[in-house]
């Protein structure tokens, strides 16, 4: 059988070694902004930065060391759907609880 | 299909590659699985905050910034180790691949020294919810509630930490014996995937802990 080059096996689809130390340089980068930004006084901007910043490395993260640049579309997919059912976990609590007392009603 | 990955293609597949496909399939279950696992602890996380903002952030300043950011660059380091690991069986250079798992391991371990630093002091401040809490900052009720989900929080994930440790110990042993090339890299990966995975949690667990009360 000659060795044909599917994507698994093929080392061409190897993150490169300059590819891995760019990305390490930018999430660096990131944790001092994020660590800079954390003293300045923004008000109520300050969590949403935190998060915001929090987010870009950690899709640093998974597009490159963790290969969904090169990954089935289905692996996407499945790695959003746990944070969306993420989401609405806090979405829904925090609407419960954030409304409660609004009606007046005992229990609500 | 190559011969030389044969030895490992379990029989109930047909090929390498699909094994490899249902091997990364698999792993991300597991890791959108852990979201939800960490998600429970973060759902409690913004709902108490929500509640007793003043209190979290005054708890949050007694947590040591200087280690913590210290301990997000020492896992970040971590990170790039395992991908270079990666890298390293996909070219089939085991020296390469031997040395930065044990790097991986060792900046782990680092991490988990430095936890353990940091847990010694909460203790010696009297920061640990139960009996000898005690907090001098404003609603010491309410900012013992962050120190139970502080030590919720990072002691789940330094237990991730410590079962990514054993199984960096396997892989060192069985780079060691030859196992991984290019032809059959398929468990070092997956080890990659579950450790950059425990580094996507401390990256969000590092801002909503340390940074909260610093302005």
């Amino acid at each position: 059988m000659s060795a044909s080059a599917e994507h698994s096996t093929d080392h061409s689809n190897a993150l490169p070694v300059s590819t891995c130390i760019t990305v390490y340089v930018a999430l660096l980068a990131l944790t001092a902004i994020t660590v800079g930004a954390a003293f300045l006084d923004m008000s109520f901007l300050n969590t949403p930065v935190a998060l915001g910043i929090a987010s870009a490395k950690a899709l640093l993260v998974m597009y490159f060391f963790m290969e969904l640049r090169h990954s089935d579309k289905l692996n996407w997919v499945v790695m959003g759907s746990g944070f969306v059912f993420l989401a609405i976990m806090i979405m829904l609590t925090m609407s419960d609880m954030v409304s409660r007392g609004w009606l007046g009603v005992p229990g609500k | 299909m190559l011969e030389q990955a044969a030895p490992y293609v379990a029989h109930h597949f047909d090929d390498a590659e699909q094994q490899h496909d249902a091997s990364t399939l698999g792993m991300w279950l597991f890791l959108a699985q852990e979201v939800m696992f960490f998600g429970g602890l973060f759902t409690t996380y913004v709902v108490y905050r929500t509640a007793f903002p003043e209190a979290f952030h005054a708890a949050s300043h007694e947590l040591d910034i200087t280690l913590g950011a210290f301990n997000t660059v020492v896992l970040l380091t971590s990170s790039l180790t395992m991908a270079l690991s990666v890298h390293a069986a996909q070219v089939s250079r085991r020296g390469m691949l031997i040395v930065n798992l044990i790097l991986t391991l060792v900046l782990g371990s680092v991490f988990l020294g430095v936890k353990v630093v940091e847990y010694a002091a909460k203790f010696e401040h009297h920061l640990v919810p139960g009996p000898n809490f005690h907090f001098h900052g404003p609603d010491p009720v309410n900012a013992q509630l962050f120190f139970s989900l502080y030590f919720a929080m990072t002691g789940l994930h330094a237990l991730h930490m410590i079962i990514g440790a054993g199984l960096l110990l396997v892989l060192i042993a069985r780079s060691w014996q030859g196992m991984f090339s290019r032809y059959y890299y398929t468990p070092v990966e997956m080890v990659g995937l579950y450790w950059h995975f425990v580094d996507l949690i401390w990256i969000f667990l590092f801002p909503l802990l340390y940074l909260l009360g610093r302005h």
